[in-house]
């Protein structure tokens, strides 16, 4: 018996063995006339005039550009928040108070009642936080992704524009893997869209597996892109084992290539590219000399903190 | 479950004939090394007669003390004869091979018992530049049965660090390997080794050398690898 069985078992492994490398080979698709612009965490990371991920925010960003973007949370009751952080901060006080931004908890450890009593702001938003006559900058409540999509299911000026939606690991549990909290952030994703008829108007962004893999058995109709910090191929790897719609990596982590993205997408991958430029140094400075390169690279979607981006996109501009 | 009965049956035989034989010869005769014939074969000590014997104290017998199983032994199993037990503990061997993630690989082993073996290894496919790939590795195996035949079956492990370049991509990867081996002695220091398993593979860094052609490890895999053995010392 065992003589036959080992011989048997190792013919199998032997036939079984795959190639050492998978090649990711996707049906191509087709460049779009010009990348899709997104403003980012709703009207730019560094915008003192408003709080990032909050209804205001998202409102003016999407009416600059083609959309949006802004991070998602989950509530202890299971509800998606808008919230870079995984903790909920209390910028309810005034800014100059010592208590300003202290981290109450963890959204997933927090009920709805309790979340929506404090304004928004997180480690990279408290410092914005002066408000501004006739601005509503500041004090703003975190927001409901339910009242984003209510918002921009029956505006008429907003039913064009699209949505990016950064999917946060929930890592807060006494274990945090994040995998219980990523399938119940995939559900309740699932039935908004559904609810509001988002269908094919939100670029979903996650590095999660579990929630990946929810998603698709939810057969959710929006388009996914698999996000990394790292490297572009792990990325790839990802998306390409995941059959997500593309890949959404920070663009400096690839040289600037207009082969790159032509190449992704002749394997069925499109590409998001964020943030464009960047921010950096004492005081923040954007790169705006990396805006033409990203942009003759032609990625699908490019998300900027920029309100005047288009202001040094080579010619010829877009409409 | 019978198998095993009728093994350990036939082996008490094989053990007082050897006994027997040990008895007879110097030490280390029969092949067995002398400190092990001096521990498995303790000379019976008669009863003292002039000593009275509490009636609850079992009177020690003349019966020779069959030889302990000896399970790390290969030939002390299914029929084999007593002078097919190796007349060594441990050894070094030479390793060669070919194999799917170890390539044409050479190698040394050191066998800490006759069961086990411990080994470092080196492989290449002799290519060059953008079809070159080598292997690094260590590799570690303990045999859980001997059935007849001078067969061998045990379990093995290896952990490999090899570097591939193709037109496509540099790759410096990882692979761990968990599986099982049959072994064949073909000559008393010659043994061929054929092993499979799961492979569990992962990149430690990767060059992309162009925007056309995009892959990734296979994360899970097969593995096999044939290799002869060569065992060049012994003790």
């Amino acid at each position: 018996m065992v003589k036959r069985a080992f011989p048997a078992a190792a013919a199998a492994l032997l036939l079984g063995a795959c190639d050492q490398f998978t090649e990711v080979q996707g049906a191509p698709v087709a460049p779009l006339p010009r990348p899709i612009v997104l403003m980012h965490r709703g009207a730019g990371q560094f915008n003192p005039d408003y709080r990032e991920n909050t209804l205001p925010a998202l409102l003016y960003g999407a009416g600059l550009y083609d959309g949006t973007e802004m991070d998602l949370q989950l509530s202890q009751d299971g509800t998606i928040w808008l919230g870079h952080d995984n903790e909920v901060h209390d910028c309810t006080g005034p800014s100059d108070a010592p208590t300003d931004g202290a981290v109450v908890d963890c959204f997933q450890n927090l009920h709805d009642t309790q979340i929506e009593n404090y304004a928004y702001c997180d480690a990279s938003a408290r410092a914005p936080c002066e408000p501004l006559s006739g601005l509503p900058s500041c004090h703003q409540h975190y927001v409901r992704l339910e009242d984003v999509f209510q918002r921009f299911s029956t505006d008429p000026t907003l039913l064009q524009k699209m949505l990016a939606l950064d999917v946060k690991d929930q890592l807060c549990a006494p274990i945090p893997t994040g995998i219980p909290e990523s399938r119940t952030m995939a559900d309740a994703l699932d039935a908004l869209v559904r609810a509001y008829r988002m269908d094919f108007r939100l670029f979903v962004e996650s590095d999660q597996t579990t929630f990946m893999q929810e998603f698709h058995s939810n057969v959710t109709p929006t388009y996914l892109f698999v996000e990394g910090y790292g490297g572009v191929d792990p990325i790839i790897s990802d998306a390409a084992q995941q059959d997500a719609t593309g890949i959404s990596y920070r663009y400096t982590n690839a040289p600037f290539d207009p082969s790159l993205p032509e190449g992704l997408r002749n394997r069925g991958l499109r590409v998001i590219v964020w943030p464009v430029p960047m921010f950096g140094g004492t005081p923040l400075i954007a790169k705006v000399e990396d805006i033409p390169p990203v942009w003759a690279m032609k990625p699908d979607i490019i998300l900027t903190d920029m309100p005047d981006f288009y202001a040094y996109v080579p010619f010829p501009k877009p409409l | 479950m019978g198998g095993t009965e009728r093994v350990r049956v036939r082996f008490t035989k094989i053990s007082i004939v050897a006994i027997a034989l040990s008895a007879a010869a110097p030490r280390g005769a029969a092949g067995e090394p002398a400190s092990s014939t001096a521990t498995a074969s303790p000379t019976p000590t008669p009863t003292p007669t002039s000593t009275p014997t509490p009636t609850s104290t079992p009177t020690p017998t003349s019966t020779p003390t069959p030889l302990p199983a000896c399970p790390e032994c290969p030939g002390t199993d299914g029929g084999a004869k007593p002078s097919e037990t190796p007349a060594w503990h441990h050894a070094y061997e030479w390793t060669a091979g070919l194999g799917y993630y170890e390539r044409f690989n050479v190698g040394v082993a050191f066998r800490p018992s006759p069961a086990s073996s411990l080994g470092l290894f080196g492989g290449t496919n002799f290519g060059a530049r953008d079809s070159s790939t080598w292997t690094v590795g260590a590799a570690w195996s303990h045999a859980f049965r001997q059935p007849a035949g001078g067969l061998e079956m045990g379990l093995d492990a290896k952990a490999m660090y090899w570097a591939q370049s193709n037109p496509d991509y540099d790759w410096k990867m990882m692979t761990l390997v968990f599986g099982a081996y049959l072994a064949r002695e073909v000559r008393r220091d010659v043994t061929l080794v054929l092993d499979a398993g799961a492979s569990l593979n992962f990149s430690l860094d990767a060059t992309r050398k162009q925007n056309v052609n995009f892959a990734y490890p296979t994360r899970w895999n097969g593995s096999f690898c044939l290799q002869v053995r060569y065992r060049f010392d012994e003790w």
